[in-house]
């Protein structure tokens, strides 16, 4: 049951090929199917009755990244994203989506989180502004997150975390689409933030910062503090004097630009000023800032780990074509498809860590 | 017999409906009006003036004494101002007396007895030329769009109505004044942004402006979708009509739904990034750039 | 509470395209639910309670029953469509008779809800209509809704300020754009609506005569449609902030005379 303005969107779709080279998944696999083209042709088909939607149309659904560089680069303002979030709910609702995403479904339902596991936690009181997490940095790569709660120590600032931080809804929006059962995690987390009374939320995870300024107000679950992403933040602490520069460290390292960070946030100077602040001397891949190729991202990790390692080996031959010896980045979910194989002689620099 | 027609403003007047009326059919005008408004209605031209007081506020009692009265002073044309209560008033009252009722109408003629009325809709973009083929012809008129012209009635007949049907069953508990200040549609410098400015704080920002400036911030559909700015901002068809002196649109592509609440105003000026948007078509100046560094800079200023 | 919910299908504004000439084309145009009833469904939904029900009603092509089925999935319990080449053409007279009929037959409902008014048409006629014909008390552009006793307390603007009314049920009450925002299908109303139909009504089950219906009900009629569009002004272009600024400036201090 796709909505009419998702199913205007695949009809537009399924006529283009605009933007096939620069899909990542399809870059890796080389198939058609794995197309933006592709799945909106899918989905005119399935409504036209000449194709039904089956398990084998879930999972191309799925074997995709959300990264938003199709999105960017439609020149007629077409999104993608729209109808293959539409046909996860569909596959979802139907029973069709592919067994590892049902595990990792099943998973928030018994956990929170994704991974099944009890969130670690980071909690504690403090006064200036509230930190989230998430639950990437938390489960998967918790030196950032220490990391970054240090650095905002060292810099003066009082910061607190939820206990029990609640989910953003952000994993369960790429898995299922945007459904009630979101934005009741929203609100949850809406919820929670706004008791602190706190003004500034300091947001680790860019993805989460995504659906929480994007997403959340047209949901009715309304932050009334002012979301800001850890790096802007980190780097307004360091223009500000707060955050002592590194010494050279005489090392060449070339910012990732994260898929919300390049294309929701279109923030690309706070990651670059932290680095140059961590002592490296900036190189910058053939394509960065909007155009930057995804890595991928945590929950695809966990559903497709085959085609995201794939993917992520295409970010770092971007890499390894500039003079780098370190890819750097903020963000915990492209820190973690990164470090899963790392060219000899190269390293994935955590930029948080790299400032203490 | 002339056609007569009878303007209903039980709960205020609305000089520049009699106006028109009196133009429409001098010397053959029926009002109903609050007592405090009986002078007025002579001087816009009206001669049979009824005056009514203590409605209730159950609107539509109001429509069931009205159809009475109607009924009793054969009517055939029957005006309304397009306010809240008569919105509600005058549907009921066409429905209780099977007369055709057009919503909304600019303009007005009287062709025999037939009234040709004309009215905007799809936002302003249409405009539909409606005749009706009841003997009674209603309509509602959109209020202001009739200039008042004095046309002094020196010896009107006036009589007290008295309401004397039951209160009905809506109660009003209490009128909550407004404490807001000029709304968005009076505003003479208006700001407006769209879904590219991209969250809250960027309406913010922009709303510091119109505040810099003693103007009004406004919002296309897709921002306010978005939650980025409050439904009240909405220009366009979805939302409120504007015409102010200057329109300044930041992040606005320029959808035909949005231009159709903002072509009236005098000067446009808009921001964008993208040089090919098509709102620069519809501009009197066009800045290609960041919105951001543009409201920085005027904010400065 | 058993709740009734008008909706009416609109041309999707972000659908309708401008012609060579910069007129509007509505012709081939997608249909979206009109706004404020989507206000007043999520109104519905949350003022029904744990027992309630709430139905939909339209009257449109037949091709709005996927759309309908859509709304299965925020939590609707039943969807009526008056479907017939004879419904079309309605004026607001004729509409709200059509209306009348289907509620006289599916009813009673504690409550009916409306948009305040279609973008389309924009009379914002039918709801004080239907609520006429079903001799009901009726509140126009409602802000929200709260329960009170055996009615409801309504918040509703007016050129004044805001009134505070109370109306005991049934009631017809319409809404204003964007005060409730409809919630989202969740996984579980997408698998109840598998299961679910549309109830498809005709002039001849509801017992009523076509005379009555459609153009030929209608006691208006469209003699004349001009499409009335902004005009191009295609003013100057710059991207240099150092004349951009101040060219702005000028047309702001000139405005403020």
């Amino acid at each position: 049951m796709i909505s009419q303005n998702a199913l205007h969107h695949a009809e537009k779709c399924r006529f283009c090929f605009m933007c096939r080279h620069l899909c990542p998944i399809q870059l890796q696999t080389g198939k058609e199917i794995n197309t933006p083209r592709a799945k909106g042709l899918i989905l005119s088909m399935e409504n036209k009755g000449t194709a039904k939607f089956d398990r084998d149309m879930a999972q191309t659904m799925y074997e995709c990244l959300i990264c938003d560089a199709c999105v960017n680069d439609c020149a007629t303002g077409y999104q993608p994203p729209l109808f293959i979030r539409e046909a996860r709910t569909e596959a979802v609702a139907n029973d069709l989506a592919p067994e590892s995403v049902m595990k990792l479904l099943e998973n928030v339902e018994a956990t929170g989180n994704i991974y099944g596991a009890e969130k670690p936690s980071f909690a504690r009181e403090g006064k200036d502004v509230l930190v989230y997490v998430g639950e990437v940095a938390a489960c998967k790569v918790p030196k950032m997150a220490e990391s970054l709660l240090k650095l905002l120590e060292q810099a003066g600032v009082s910061a607190k975390v939820l206990e029990n931080e609640p989910g953003s809804g952000a994993m369960l929006a790429d898995l299922m689409g945007y459904v009630d059962e979101v934005a009741q995690e929203a609100k949850t987390l809406a919820n929670a933030i706004n008791a602190t009374g706190l003004k500034t939320v300091v947001v680790l995870d860019s993805y989460d910062a995504e659906i929480m300024k994007q997403r959340y107000a047209a949901w009715g679950a309304e932050i009334h503090a002012q979301v800001v992403t850890a790096t802007q933040y980190v780097s307004d602490l360091l223009k500000a004097g707060k955050i002592a520069p590194k010494a050279s460290l005489a090392k060449k390292g070339a910012c990732h630009d994260d898929d919300r960070l390049a294309r929701t946030f279109y923030e690309f100077e706070p990651i670059r000023e932290m680095a140059k602040a961590a002592g490296f001397e900036l190189v910058e891949m053939f394509n960065k800032e909007r155009l930057a190729k995804s890595c991928g991202s945590a929950v695809t990790l966990a559903y497709m780990p085959n085609i995201v390692l794939k993917v992520a080996s295409g970010r770092w031959s971007d890499l390894l074509r500039t003079e780098a010896q370190a890819i750097l980045t903020a963000n915990p979910q492209s820190y973690l498809c990164l470090t899963q194989n790392v060219p000899e002689g190269k390293e994935v620099v955590d930029l948080y860590s790299a400032l203490i | 017999m002339k056609t007569e027609i009878c303007i209903l403003c039980p709960y205020g007047i609305d000089p520049g409906l009699v106006s028109k009326a009196s133009a429409l059919a001098p010397g053959t005008v029926r009002v109903v009006i609050p007592p405090r408004d009986a002078e007025k209605a002579a001087r816009y031209g009206a001669n049979l003036i009824h005056t009514v007081e203590d409605l209730p506020p159950d609107e539509g009692q109001v429509a069931l004494w009205l159809k009475e009265k109607i009924l009793n002073w054969g009517s055939t044309v029957v005006l309304a101002p397009a306010t809240v209560f008569m919105r509600n008033v005058m549907p009921r009252l066409a429905h209780h007396l099977k007369a055709g009722l057009t919503a909304d109408c600019t303009q007005l003629q009287l062709e025999g007895e037939k009234l040709i009325q004309t009215r905007p809709a799809f936002g302003n973009s249409l405009m539909a030329t409606i005749r009706t083929c009841s003997p009674i012809q209603m309509a509602t008129v959109r209020t202001g769009v009739f200039p008042p012209e004095e046309k002094k009635i020196l010896n009107p007949t006036v009589s007290r109505e008295a309401f004397h049907l039951s209160e009905g069953s809506v109660t009003l508990r209490a009128l909550l004044r407004d404490t807001e200040g000029a709304p968005l549609s009076q505003a003479e410098i208006v700001v407006a942004g769209g879904v590219g400015i991209g969250s809250r704080e960027g309406f913010q920002k922009l709303e510091r402006l119109a505040n810099q400036w003693g103007g009004a911030l406004a919002a296309t559909r897709g921002a306010v979708d978005a939650g980025f700015a409050p439904y009240a901002c909405q220009v366009g068809m979805t939302g409120v009509t504007v015409c102010p002196k200057v329109y300044l649109a930041v992040g606005i592509s320029g959808a035909v739904q949005h231009l159709a609440g903002m072509s009236g105003s005098e000067k446009v000026i808009a921001v964008n990034s993208d040089p090919k948007a098509p709102i620069f078509d519809y501009a009197d100046l066009g800045i290609v750039a960041d919105w951001e560094t543009v409201i920085d800079q005027l904010l400065e200023e | 509470m058993n709740v009734l919910v008008c909706v009416k299908a609109v041309p999707s504004t972000g659908s309708v395209q401008v012609d060579g000439a910069f007129r509007l084309q509505r012709d081939g145009a997608k249909l979206e639910w009109n706004v404020s009833d989507l206000s007043a469904l999520e109104a519905a939904l949350s003022l029904k309670g744990p027992e309630g029900r709430v139905t939909v009603l339209t009257m449109g092509p037949k091709k709005l029953e996927e759309p309908l089925r859509e709304l299965f999935a925020r939590g609707v319990d039943e969807a009526l469509l008056l479907t017939d080449p004879a419904f079309a053409g309605a004026d607001t007279f004729a509409t709200a008779n059509a209306l009348e009929t289907a509620v006289k037959n599916h009813g009673p409902f504690d409550l009916i809800l409306c948009g305040r008014r279609a973008i389309d048409g924009e009379t914002g006629q039918v709801p004080s209509m239907l609520a006429a014909a079903l001799a009901l008390p009726c509140i126009t552009g409602a802000e929200r809704i709260t329960p009170e006793g055996s009615g409801l307390l309504v918040r509703r603007p007016v050129e004044e300020g805001v009134q505070m009314l109370f109306v005991p049920m049934p009631a017809v009450i319409s809404l204003c754009e964007y005060t409730y925002s409809l919630r989202l299908p969740g996984i579980m109303g997408l698998r109840r609506a598998k299961g679910k139909a549309v109830t498809l009504l005709s002039p001849a089950e509801l017992g009523i005569d076509k005379e009555n219906l459609g153009l030929s009900g209608s006691l208006t009629r469209v003699i004349q449609m001009d499409s009335k569009f902004p005009g191009l002004r295609k003013g100057p272009k710059t991207d240099s902030l150092s004349q951009g600024i101040p060219a702005i400036l000028s047309v702001i201090k000139e405005a403020k005379g």
